[in-house]
């Protein structure tokens, strides 16, 4: 068996295999192991100085755990995030890793497909804050605010602010089941821009609440790759003003305390039903309006930890106040990322993707796949001239 | 019910498809099903690599799948020689010519043993038909009409079973087997079945009394 690969360069080729080898956190002497190669000779397969033969491929590719048609498809875009994130103090726990390697493989989908549509990817990013001496949650307080004022949002209420950051911003934001403890992540690459990774398996205000910390991230400190881990203490000014940011831009001052004076007056004490309410307008957790009423002086620091205390606030009071559709609607959701499925249901429409690859781009199982087909055709049968685009 | 089958006794084994293995999992009866047909079946090791990088989120399908591989109701196959080189010619090229690995493995098998491919996917279709014009291609709803395993099945566990695939895995149905499937599911477990609603659309302008 020694046909030669000849559809790709044997430098490109090596070059994608190294990609894949570093993103996989694979060592050369072990993927030499695997495929029964020196690893002399991977080097050189590296390097392109060797061509791959196609039993050495199928085996680096299964040690890789990456499919050999996304090294061999010829549009097969090769980004590499992983590294950076590698570099972090996390480094090491497998799942960040696993997180890592999601969010650069949906990343690589995305381009792809944009590459084989024919799409341009229109950004509109904000000029990059630097974080400045003094107080990191003064400084979060205004940029966000400035945000929210270049965004033209107002004062009010954010419904959906992953609508903001991928179709406002223009950033590359995907949701999926993530390791329990991993809340986000965020990566800027200059050819790819801002990604931004959030788990799927936490409540809906809590990812509101990373995608807030995420901003924060992109408007101050781009060009460092994070990992958001909610729980964990906020050991830097960075950290400290991502959560600000989150914080200020999600629950805007003026909006909190005007919105605090006419949900409590008439009243003697902050209840329970009023964090219910507020928390449920802004799209916050429970303790994240505490906290920030407490911030803001709305009511007197410790407030959340005496809650904590006392039977906390809970699911079913927040069922009884808001009813139980309100509350159904806050739970976890399936895998998303609304651009990345157009464009992938759009390329399959057009018979330049099959199921199978679909599958393995967007890193969803085939019944998910074949849901978002069926939704596209139920829309598809919908549509006549009254909805057909200009262009 | 004029659609028949198109797989006979005549084929000699036949290599399943991811896409149709998901299937064949979510009716419920995967083993009478298949050991009805009475054929070696066959299933690339790529497949079952593609079943397990899809269970990520839930081993439930790779744990049925397990099952029948221990079982021995289905084999799994390694690609060897000539078929390898077909394997490679798939996957490789412009997005548009290529396969995912999965596919890629059914069809290069099948063609390098000259059996048949059981295959739902409409691109892996297309392709196969372009580059091996000799290759019969069959689909999940071929096995389940096929005579041996409905008089296996009896009615009510076809039925069931075809439900099942449609519901659960969202099965794809061709047009011209829409009829044989709302006969076996009734007109009444249409509505519930988001991949037949587009053909049950279609059919409401092309038969007004009988699907008003």
């Amino acid at each position: 068996m020694t046909t030669i690969i000849d559809k790709l360069s044997a430098a490109e080729l090596g070059a994608r295999l190294k990609v894949a080898r570093e993103t996989a956190n694979v060592t050369q002497d072990a993927s030499a192991k695997a495929a029964g190669i020196a690893r002399t000779t991977l080097v050189a397969i590296e390097k392109g100085q060797r061509s791959a033969r196609i039993n050495e491929l199928q085996a680096l590719s299964r040690c890789y755990g990456v499919s050999v048609n996304s090294l061999l498809r010829r549009e097969s875009v090769h980004v590499d995030l992983v590294p950076r994130f590698r570099s972090l103090p996390e480094t090491g726990d497998a799942g960040i890793d696993q997180a890592a390697r999601m969010l650069n493989d949906l990343v690589r989908a995305e381009v792809e497909l944009e590459n084989i549509l024919g799409v341009q990817r229109t950004y509109n990013y904000p000029a990059e804050k630097m974080i400045l001496p003094g107080d990191v949650r003064t400084q979060a307080e205004h940029d966000a605010q400035n945000l929210r004022n270049w965004l033209g949002l107002g004062e009010g209420p954010i419904q959906n602010l992953f609508a903001i950051l991928e179709l406002q911003l223009g950033m590359r934001v995907y949701s999926r089941r993530l390791d329990p403890k991993v809340s986000g992540l965020f990566a800027y690459d200059e050819a790819v821009g801002a990604c931004v990774l959030i788990n799927s398996s936490h409540r809906k205000d809590r990812r509101t609440q990373t995608g807030g910390h995420e901003l924060g991230h992109f408007a101050a400190t781009r060009r460092h790759p994070e990992v958001y881990q909610d729980e964990k203490y906020e050991n830097s000014r960075e950290e400290r003003y991502a959560n600000a940011f989150g914080r200020a831009f999600l629950t805007p001052a003026r909006a909190v305390m005007e919105k605090f004076k006419e949900l409590t007056t008439g009243s003697t004490h902050l209840t329970r039903r009023h964090v219910i309410l507020l928390a449920n307008f802004f799209g916050v957790s429970r303790q994240a309006m505490v906290m920030r009423l407490e911030e803001l002086g709305l009511t007197k620091k410790g407030t959340w930890d005496w809650f904590k205390d006392n039977g906390n606030i809970t699911d079913e009071q927040v069922r009884q106040v808001l009813g139980p559709a309100a509350y159904e609607a806050s739970v976890v959701e399936s895998a998303q990322s609304s651009r990345l499925f157009l464009l992938a249901i759009d390329a399959w429409k057009k018979d330049l993707i099959s199921e199978g690859q679909m599958s393995e781009m967007l890193k969803v199982g085939r019944t998910q796949v074949r849901e978002l087909l069926d939704e596209a055709a139920a829309e598809e049968d919908e549509a006549d001239d009254l909805f057909k685009l200009p262009h | 019910m004029t659609f028949s089958s198109c797989l006979t006794d005549e084929d000699s084994s036949l290599v399943l498809d991811a896409s149709v293995v998901i299937n064949l999992l979510a009716t419920g009866h995967p083993i009478p099903i298949l050991r009805a047909l009475a054929m070696p079946i066959v299933v690339a090791d790529n497949v079952v690599c593609e079943i397990e990088r899809g269970a990520m989120n839930g081993r439930q399908e790779l744990d049925l799948l397990a099952r029948l591989i221990d079982d021995q109701v289905v084999r799994v196959a390694e690609l060897e020689g000539g078929a390898v080189e077909t394997f490679f010619e798939l996957v490789s090229g412009n997005s548009s010519e290529s396969l995912g690995d999965g596919e890629a493995a059914t069809l290069a098998f099948a063609h390098g043993m000259g059996c048949s491919a059981a295959i739902d996917e409409k691109k892996a279709t297309r392709l196969a038909a372009d580059r091996f014009g000799s290759l019969k291609i069959v689909t999940t709803i071929d096995i389940l009409a096929h005579d041996n395993v409905q008089a296996s099945l009896g009615t009510a566990r076809l039925a069931d079973a075809t439900f099942q695939a449609l519901r659960r895995a969202r099965m794809q149905v061709r047009e011209h087997q829409f009829d044989w499937v709302v006969q076996v599911i009734g007109m009444e477990n249409v509505e519930a079945c988001s991949s037949l609603k587009r053909l049950a659309k279609l059919r409401v302008g092309s038969a007004p009394a009988l699907w008003r």
